[in-house]
């Protein structure tokens, strides 16, 4: 999202009507911000309200019952134990996806053979709907923390693969010839002009395996209900819980925002240099 | 060059064998348990019984309804909230980063509450499907119609069109490859997340389908179900980047 806005409004003239209002949208208008916090207010009040007059306990939990909820899970170790290994599966199956990502894009960017041949394999794998395979999982790998490591390598991996390739294509040739011809070794090559031009396409490849992999392992911990978050996602269900069961999604979701935007604040800083240079 | 052609071919095509080969010789000596991985002749012959007897088309035709209802809401809404956001500069700045920060929290976290809300069946997937679709055509609308060029759009009004008329017949058509790839994420991720909902808990569907082939062992029929439901999401993703291409070359 951050394509430059030509931005135009052709009915905004229409706030023009005395010069208290004027301030006020002026001020507003400097600050979507507060306006944003206002609307998300509104909503937990609206949710409230709804909640308390016509929520069924059993299914609906006002956010104040969630926040008291939240900090009850947080006193939980058991629930604290399985929240963490979202975490633990999350950077392991981020940090196989990279490590393995790279061992096999790397290559493929460098060699215009092996592109040819098993590139296009690997976007058809690429293209191949993963959801369906759910099930596979718990055969495969049971029910730990493995199947959840698993599923989010399997997400994370393609985004690493595809942007490293795309990354060394684009090496500029000249720069590779240059060196040759100053006397680089291999290595010199690969270290002085492959890995600069390729962090900063990595970097993206990163956000994106990030949030696939953050998908991916959250899909898992849901569908293998037997250990893990699924196991509280159904419990909580099955015994009419619904703060309880809001609580440790919000949770999960607020692991989720946080793996995302730090990776995105590292690309961003990553980036810089380069529009700059 | 012809050489290097046939080479490449041969690469691939020894890799797809070598694959095949290794999953027929595991299974023939009894390396992994048939329950795990099925022989591929048993694979083969389930799918072409499936497909003979046509009993996938009602789990087939479930996901679909689910998939359709959900899509086709979800457009509609956010094309309508997108044009609604993007009128007014304050609201585009207030909405944007909140929509944002939203598509970024994995929706299939949702699932539990639509299923205690809306039930295991049909509604919770259609739910979902809608959650996931509609906040990538409402984020993609948005940044479309705030390109279209102001004049454009200054010569529509003075010219007196309606709201509506701006909408159709100005906005839309002048950024409609921006508002096509939003949907076509939009399609493949709300189909998968059906898919994978119904895994997760459903009464039926292809996803319901595979998952309940695991519970009775039959795990031959549920490749051949895998198979099945690849393929449908693969034609399906294959239409919408058709699409997608169409969209671009046409109107821009």
């Amino acid at each position: 999202m951050t394509t430059t806005r030509t931005n135009i409004a052709p009915n905004d003239v229409g706030a023009v009507s005395g010069a208290s209002r004027l301030r006020l949208t002026t001020r507003l208008q400097n600050s979507p911000a507060a306006l944003r916090a206002g609307i998300i207010l509104l909503a937990l009040l609206g949710w409230e309200i709804a909640a308390r007059l016509w929520g069924n306990p059993l299914f609906m939990a006002p956010p104040s019952d969630v926040a008291v909820a939240f900090v009850g899970l947080v006193g939980n170790g058991a629930v604290m134990l399985a929240v963490w290994n979202v975490l633990v599966a999350c950077f392991l199956a981020f940090v196989l996806s990279v490590a393995l990502g790279l061992l096999i894009g790397v290559p493929l960017g460098l060699n215009a053979f092996l592109r040819d041949a098993l590139y296009p394999m690997v976007l058809l794998l690429y293209a191949v709907p993963q959801s369906p395979f759910l099930p596979l999982l718990t055969i495969a790998f049971g029910t730990g923390i493995e199947p959840k490591i698993a599923y989010g390598f399997t997400h994370g991996i393609f985004p690493i693969i595809v942007t490293v390739v795309g990354g060394v294509q684009n090496i500029d040739r000249r720069l590779v010839v240059a060196a040759q011809s100053m006397g680089a070794s291999r290595a010199q090559i690969l270290r002085r002009i492959v890995l600069p031009v390729l962090t900063q396409s990595l970097f993206s490849g990163m956000r994106l395996a990030m949030a696939a992999v953050v998908l991916g392992v959250m899909l898992a911990e849901l569908f293998v209900s037997a250990g893990g978050v699924g196991y509280f996602t159904k419990m909580f269900s099955n015994r009419f819980e619904p703060e309880n069961l809001f609580a440790l999604l919000v949770m999960l979701a607020l692991i989720a925002i946080t793996l995302n935007e730090s990776c995105r604040q590292v690309e961003r800083h990553y980036t810089k240099w380069r529009e700059n240079g | 060059m012809i050489a290097r052609r046939i080479a490449i071919h041969a690469v691939q095509a020894g890799l797809v064998f070598a694959l095949l080969a290794l999953w027929w010789w595991i299974t023939a000596t009894g390396q992994v348990h048939p329950f795990v991985l099925p022989p591929p002749m048993a694979v083969l012959d389930r799918l072409g019984k499936l497909l003979a007897s046509g009993t996938f088309w009602s789990p087939l035709s479930i996901t679909m309804w689910e998939f359709g209802v959900s899509f086709v809401t979800a457009t509609l809404l956010g094309l309508v909230f997108g044009f609604l956001i993007s009128r007014r500069r304050l609201v585009v700045r207030t909405f944007d980063p909140l929509l944002a920060a939203l598509y970024s929290v994995p929706m299939v976290l949702l699932l539990p509450l639509f299923v205690l809300t809306f039930g295991v069946g049909v509604g919770s997937k259609i739910a979902l499907g809608f959650v996931v679709a509609f906040f990538p055509v409402v984020l993609s609308t948005t940044t479309a119609f705030l390109t279209v060029d102001a004049s454009l759009q200054r010569a529509a009004l003075s010219m007196g069109a309606s709201q509506s008329q701006l909408f159709v017949r100005v906005l839309l058509p002048a950024s409609l490859p921006m508002v096509l790839s939003g949907m076509r994420i939009a399609l493949i991720t709300s189909l998968l997340s059906i898919l994978g909902a119904e895994t997760i808990a459903s009464l039926g569907g292809l996803g319901h389908e595979i998952f309940a082939r695991v519970e009775y062992m039959q795990t031959a029929e549920m490749y051949a179900y895998l198979a099945i439901t690849v393929i449908v999401a693969m034609m399906i993703n294959g239409l919408a980047l058709w699409i997608d291409a169409w969209g671009r070359r046409k109107f821009s």
